[in-house]
């Protein structure tokens, strides 16, 4: 079945060369996916600056400074994963330029794999949106992609040395060239870290202590590849490895843990882009291994797993006149893993097919309307889609509106994980209703950019993994989950000569509670899930003047459950970094930038997750390095 | 910007729902009537350090929660309590994931504890010295010494070991990982015999005759059936053998006061006499939506101990059954309840 769509995508992928009227020229290379285009829903795009301050940084750490999705990590090096507007870790799609990359075992992404200085693009879709990308976007989706920094031919070179007082030292290296119709991105990275940092365990002793066997490694390459066949097609090569060893520490300074996790992965994609006129396509094949094995020789757990997936996916839009556009596409994808844990090798194959109509009813009113249908050999998924409405009835003022049919299918764990695996589960769906009002303003050397939220979310047939046979848990449907939540952004920023100061706010409230659930004696009901705070903020501001600068982040965290009873939770925690930049113009087109930060600068002891103490203060210091040289061609 | 402050008001007011610190009804005082009281051993969850005991009082019905952290200036038992056992005025809680076994005496304040061992999981003592500690990973029984509280030696046993019970001074252990069910000499430590009982055998008792009865799960995946095998503890001549549905996991099999019952967990709660000769084919207690986890008969009163993991991230619940199998009262314990130890 696999060859008709493979065969099928290379009909449409080589159908590009049938078009060949020279009316429309494209600017630059970019090859981009067309539904990244098409979002109406609330968005929230990184800032440049943070962007530039954290390219030491994984992913996570980004998200959870910059934008209001919580992130549950268990401690630097370690797993991160995604708690997006009260949902769970599987219901946010991470997408790399489009492809969901999640670890289909495991349903969800690690975000601590993910190095912040691969991605110049990254891109927050707030709200359900199924209907565009299929399984998993229930709270909404993060986009990462990486985004031409050259327009005219040249070269430029980004380099980024570090070191931190928890014996880490991280270094990258970008290097871009675009000559002529070709362009190519090259991304080096590594990180080594002891990880030996200091925690306070009052339990324990009232001294600080440093835990042991926390020491990780990430080393990796990430290669864009780009090239203008002619003034309407243009191709892209991606592909992406990544290394990553970690020690898992246990925090028990009597027994030493024995645990090690090995990630490797690859994550390659081939893409092609079309436009002309009133049509426009982009038609992608990608290939991802990943790789995941788990140590702990001291009860004698030797877990191997690998996991394939092959995806091709076809966007396709034509503009049927003024007020109307046509887009449809589909995504085939197989998921193949083998692990001793499962009985029979596990295969996942899907089908998906999706169209959507725009309306401009008006200039400033924009609808559009989603419909996804999808085939699997496991699990019957419903139709699902998406209802948006964009307007600006005044000047600077954009009103958002978002209903979504969404789902989460169950994991390749879920189903087949011996014992307990569930083949009969049923996929996670439900409805989620948001809006969002924005208003910015530019005047002069002021900027101000307000942003206010509202969301509204039902998931049914939600899975829990419960007691079954032989004690051995086993996934479920149990429950139904009610999400209800606002969010706020504001930023204003003020700028005169070589002087600029900035600040922003960000806001999160989100009552996430289980609605209905099937068991007798079951204190969970009406009660708040676990690990989803009710508050968190976020306090960021700069100050910048001439060559030096001041970066701050304060985040501030609420109470999280750690119990479904809601008997035990985990105190709020509020952490600050203060980081000071100071830049050095060489005149030769060469800026150098040296820095020192300050991490949880005040020294809270806190913990993201129980039992996971977090460092208290740490300093990191290093350069950044940028050259740049285009020919004015 | 008269906009702003709209989006403001609007803001305040969504942020005015509920308030985020959390309160807890505080624990009433609670005076202990019962002098036969039941300790109720609750596992917490993996990597939580929330394993607990909770102390139930039948006389008035009423629990003290986290008893080991009340008598013990709130230190933290460990991660993934597994057993209780009572010996010689001593409490002994075997802490799986950590690694260790708590000593406490008879007010249960810790004593001691008894380290070096990889994944225990149920101690046996076998004289006034020496003790058996069974083992998920470390491929032995391990040798305690009772004065010092330390491992002296080892037993080498394949496999996951699992319950152990003694009789005749041969002590009987079981074997999730094998088909059988060993034998090993407690006067000088060896092995010396092995009975076959199928697979996933974990629990075991002795009836009033000396008879041991052994419950294996059986294995899913390899279509092992689950087996209740009766066993002559002198000859090890198997006597009588049940065998389960494929499919079916049955666990945690247990004895009346007089030795003469048998209970057992399978979904619901089964029951049958050591006379019987074939499996009941209607539970006793059904379970429902429950999730039945862990299984006592009270040996002072037949009453019927039920322990109900829920979803193994909230309190559990505990439910007492009469012998016709009506509920008689219900008590919250700790995360994970998996066993009793009743006071006799």
């Amino acid at each position: 079945m696999l060859q008709y769509y493979l065969l099928l995508f290379s009909i449409i992928f080589f159908s590009g060369k049938i078009y060949s009227q020279d009316t429309t020229k494209l600017n630059e290379i970019e090859v981009v996916s067309i539904k990244q285009t098409q979002n109406l829903n609330k968005t929230l795009k990184i800032d440049s600056s943070a962007y530039f301050n954290n390219q030491h940084k994984t992913i996570g750490e980004v998200l959870s400074n910059y934008s209001t999705i919580f992130i549950k990590n268990y401690g630097n090096g370690a797993i991160g994963t995604t708690s997006f507007r009260g949902g769970s870790a599987n219901q946010t799609a991470i997408l790399w330029e489009g492809i969901n990359i999640k670890n289909t075992m495991l349903g969800q992404t690690d975000l601590s794999l993910i190095p912040t200085v691969l991605f110049n693009n990254i891109t927050i879709n707030y709200g359900g949106s199924s209907g565009l990308w299929g399984s998993d976007a229930v709270g909404g989706n993060v986009q990462l992609s990486s985004k031409n920094n050259l327009i005219k031919n040249g070269y430029s070179l980004n380099s980024n040395l570090s070191s931190n007082t928890l014996n880490s030292l991280n270094a990258s290296t970008g290097f871009e060239i675009k000559q002529n119709k070709w362009y190519s991105d090259t991304k080096v990275y590594l990180t080594q870290s002891k990880n030996k940092y200091n925690y306070l365990d009052t339990t324990l002793s009232k001294n600080p202590i440093t835990v042991s066997h926390a020491a990780y490694s990430n080393i990796g390459i990430l290669q864009n590849l780009k090239y203008t066949i002619n003034q309407y097609q243009k191709i892209g090569f991606n592909i992406w490895l990544n290394q990553n060893d970690r020690q898992i520490p246990n925090y028990n300074p009597i027994f030493v843990s024995k645990q090690y996790q090995f990630d490797r992965n690859l994550k390659s994609l081939v893409q092609h882009n079309y436009q002309k006129n009133k049509f426009s396509s982009n038609n992608k094949i990608a290939f991802i291994k990943d790789i995941l094995n788990y140590i702990d020789s001291s009860s004698q757990i030797y877990s191997n797993s690998l996991v394939n997936n092959l995806i091709v996916d076809n966007e396709t839009k034509y503009l049927l006149s003024d007020k109307f556009s046509l887009q449809a596409g589909f995504n085939v994808s197989n998921s193949k893993a083998q692990t001793k844990n499962y009985i029979n090798n596990a295969q996942l194959n899907k089908l998906g097919i999706y169209g959507m109509l725009t309306y401009n009813i008006l200039q400033n009113v924009t609808l559009s309307a989603v419909s996804r249908y999808e085939l699997s050999n496991y699990t019957k998924i419903p139709i699902t889609g998406n209802l948006n409405l964009s307007t600006t009835p005044f000047k600077n003022l954009n009103i958002k509106l978002n209903a979504a049919k969404v789902f989460r299918q169950p994991t390749l764990n879920e189903l087949f994980w011996y014992p307990g695996g569930n083949p009969n589960l049923l996929p996670e769906n439900g409805f989620s209703y948001d809006g969002e009002l924005n208003y910015q303003l530019n005047n002069n050397n002021f900027k101000f950019y307000s942003s206010v939220a509202a969301y509204y979310k039902t998931i049914n047939n939600w899975i829990l993994w419960l007691p079954g046979a032989n004690g051995n848990p086993s996934p479920k449907n149990i429950q139904q989950v009610f999400s209800r939540g606002t969010e706020t952004n504001f930023k204003l920023s003020y700028e005169i000569k070589h002087f600029k100061i900035g600040i922003q706010i960000l806001t999160h409230y989100c009552l996430s509670t289980i609605q209905q659930q099937n068991q007798e004696f079951n204190n969970s009901l009406n009660k708040q899930l676990i690990y989803t705070p009710r508050y968190t903020g976020n306090l960021n501001g700069f100050i910048i003047l001439n060559k030096l600068s001041l970066y701050i982040t304060n985040q501030y965290v609420g109470y999280r459950f750690t119990s479904s009873d809601n008997t035990s939770w985990l105190n709020p925690y509020y952490i600050s970094s203060i980081k000071l930049n100071y830049l050095i113009d060489t005149k030769n087109n060469t800026l150098v930038n040296l820095f020192i930060c300050s991490q949880n600068a005040f020294n809270y002891n806190y913990q993201i997750v129980e039992n996971r103490p977090m460092p208290l203060r740490y300093f990191e210091f290093g350069l950044n390095l940028t050259f740049n040289k285009t020919n004015n061609k | 910007m008269k906009l702003y402050f709209v989006q403001c008001i609007i803001a305040i007011l969504f942020f005015s729902c509920v308030k985020d610190k959390p309160t807890l009804a505080p624990q009433e005082n609670i005076t202990l009537t019962e002098t036969k009281k039941v300790y109720v051993i609750n596992e917490g969850g993996l990597n939580d350090n929330k394993s607990s005991v909770s102390l139930y009082d039948p006389g008035n019905n009423s629990v003290i929660e986290n008893y080991y952290a009340n008598q013990n200036n709130n230190q933290i038992l460990g991660s993934i309590a597994q057993s209780l056992s009572f010996f010689q005025s001593n409490f002994y809680v075997v802490i799986n994931n950590s690694n260790k076994i708590v000593v406490c005496n008879n007010q249960f304040k810790k004593t001691s504890q008894i380290s070096g061992l990889t994944s225990p999981r149920y101690f046996l003592p076998v004289s006034n010295q020496k003790a058996y500690v069974s083992d998920l990973y470390a491929n032995q029984i391990h040798i305690i010494d009772l004065n010092t509280n330390t491992k002296t030696g080892n037993i080498t046993c394949n496999g996951w070991t699992e319950k152990m019970l003694m009789i005749y001074n041969k002590v009987f252990v079981t074997n999730n990982k094998r088909n059988y069910l060993y034998v090993i000499n407690a006067i000088n430590n060896t092995i010396t015999d092995s009975v076959f009982v199928g697979k996933y055998a974990s629990s075991m008792v002795i009836d009033r005759y000396d008879n041991i009865w052994v419950l294996a799960s059986g294995e899913q995946s390899t279509s092992s059936q689950a087996m209740l095998t009766k066993i002559d503890a002198l000859s090890l001549n198997s006597l009588k053998t049940f065998t389960f549905n494929l499919g079916q996991s049955p666990n945690n099999l247990c004895l009346n006061k007089t030795k003469d019952t048998l209970y057992y967990l399978n979904n619901g709660v089964y029951r049958l006499t050591i006379l019987d000769n074939q499996l009941p084919q209607n539970a006793l207690i059904t379970s429902g939506t429950k999730i039945f986890y862990g299984l006592g008969v009270n040996p002072n009163n037949y009453n019927i101990y039920v322990a109900d993991a829920v979803d193994y991230v909230q309190k559990s619940n505990v439910f007492i059954y009469n012998t016709n199998g009506e509920l008689k009262h219900n008590f919250k314990a700790g995360i994970n309840a998996n066993g009793f130890y009743f006071e006799q």
